[in-house]
């Protein structure tokens, strides 16, 4: 069949979909990672008594390693933090005739672990050593970031939904224009006799090869938006490696949804406006 | 092959047909003639299932339409050459696949009667598509669907509408011509007597309105 005009809308609000969809969720995506990325880097200070030696502080750090929300736990040597601080604040070191700082320790936790919760259970089982002096996290900025988390999120979510809901009502009422241009010609195939399964077929074909077009000139689009972003794009707090390769995916996804958007508006139109004529 | 027995039809509160009776024969070219909106396209849409009577009785072939289901509507079709006023070509095919589909899409391997195309004139047509065509050779094309496989019932409404006489002329030998030598029926619709060797049924539509 030859194509028309409202099939070439048609393919046009596939590319858009495809398109506007995908970079929207990888940007979204990347955001989202980047917050992740800093609410991840927020430390707790474990800090010990002054007497204990750097075995049991060795002992201890092991042991945090093991838990498996811990990403990384880093030793921070008494001696080294007493010379830079004598260093730093160019302090005479014979005014003290002991090393004032107890050996600590900087734990960083996995992303989906730094929350307040995990800290706070942290903090508790932590301070039940007896090496353990105390335990100290920034509460408040942990707390703004996971709000900051939290907010990045639910606005992602909801903006999506949003759009595929925007979008799917778009697929339909194309679906319905492109029906009742072809309707006529459906209502005379019925009247030589072809049943309407071989109709939808017909309908169900010219639809998703529209679809097919679509997504194969997404991809040559993509790959030239890929092409200039990576020549001359760069956007703020945005990784460009993340958002590439979050692009791939989110692609591949909304290459998936329009063909099932297709599918469904192709059916929900043909088996509420088709007549038995 | 057709018959009709005290066959009612109305669209809202207005009487189309009032106790309609008639019967065709097989082997026979007959006209239904009326003026414009009589009736006449809801007689032949009738024969083919498109539209349900009210009451009455409709047989076709060996069956009565106004009983069967619309799968057997559907399979009964199949056998029924139909030229519609409106011409009713599928934009997006060539002419070629225009009168191909019949087979295609039910794959029933039908005869093909290449005289149609040659006693028609077009040939030259076959490739084009309907865009293409004025409207006199759509028309052509339509009625060269309607008979070109050989069906041995066919409905034509008003198929000489938009033809020249010329045209015209060579549309009703085509229809002397397969009825003769195919003995192919005909039920025609139209505004005037076409021919004088064709059967006028006495349906009076006219008088019912």
């Amino acid at each position: 069949m030859k194509k028309n005009s409202i099939s070439m809308a048609f393919f046009f609000v596939v590319v858009a979909f495809i398109l506007t969809m995908s970079v929207l969720m990888s940007i979204f995506f990347a955001v989202d990672e980047h917050v992740v990325q800093k609410k991840s880097n927020i430390p707790m200070y474990v800090f010990f008594n002054l007497n204990t030696n750097l075995n049991i502080v060795n002992r201890v750090s092991n042991d945090f390693k093991l838990n498996p929300n811990v990403k990384n736990v880093k030793l921070i040597d008494k001696d080294r933090a007493f010379n830079d601080m004598v260093g730093k604040f160019s302090i005479n070191k014979s005014l003290f005739n002991k090393n004032p700082f107890p050996y600590s320790l900087e734990i960083f936790f996995e992303p989906n672990a730094t929350n307040l919760v995990n800290f706070k259970n942290f903090k508790k089982s932590a301070l039940q050593r007896e090496s353990v002096d105390d335990v100290r996290f920034p509460k408040k900025f942990l707390q703004d970031m996971e709000t900051v988390h939290s907010n990045v999120l639910m606005f992602s979510k909801i903006i999506i939904s949003i759009l595929y809901a925007v979008e799917f009502v778009v697929f339909l009422s194309i679906t319905t224009i492109l029906y009742y241009y072809n309707k006529e010609d459906f209502d005379t195939l019925k009247f030589f006799g072809i049943k309407r399964g071989k109709i939808f077929g017909i309908f169900l074909r010219n639809t998703m090869s529209t679809t097919v077009f679509a997504s194969i000139f997404s991809v040559f689009f993509i790959i030239a938006v890929y092409f200039l972003y990576d020549k001359y794009a760069n956007i703020q707090y945005i990784n460009k490696e993340l958002f590439k390769s979050s692009l791939q995916t989110t692609f591949i996804l909304n290459l998936s949804v329009g063909f099932l958007f297709t599918f469904f508006s192709s059916a929900f139109v043909f088996i509420f406006k088709d007549e038995k004529v | 092959m057709v018959e009709f027995i005290e066959v009612n039809k109305s669209f809202g509160k207005k009487k189309i047909l009032n106790n309609v009776n008639f019967r065709i024969s097989a082997n026979s070219i007959n006209q239904i003639i009326a003026p414009q909106s009589s009736g006449k396209s809801t007689i032949l849409k009738m024969i083919y299932g498109a539209v349900k009577l009210d009451n009455g009785f409709i047989r076709v072939f060996d069956t009565s339409v106004s009983e069967l289901k619309y799968s057997a509507v559907i399979f009964l079709r199949r056998y029924l050459g139909i030229i519609f006023e409106d011409i009713r070509l599928i934009k997006g095919l060539s002419v070629k696949d225009n009168l191909y589909i019949i087979t295609k899409m039910t794959k029933r391997d039908l005869y093909f009667s290449d005289d149609v195309i040659e006693i028609l004139s077009i040939s030259h047509l076959l490739d084009k598509y309907p865009y293409e065509l004025s409207l006199s050779e759509q028309s052509l094309v339509n009625i060269a669907r309607g008979v070109i496989f050989n069906f041995p019932l066919v409905l034509a409404d008003e198929p000489l509408r938009y033809l020249s006489d010329e045209y015209k002329t060579k549309v009703l030998n085509l229809f002397k011509y397969l009825n003769k030598e195919r003995g192919i029926t005909f039920l025609i619709a139209s505004q005037k007597n076409l021919d004088e060797s064709f059967k006028v049924l006495d349906v009076n539509l006219n008088e019912k309105k």
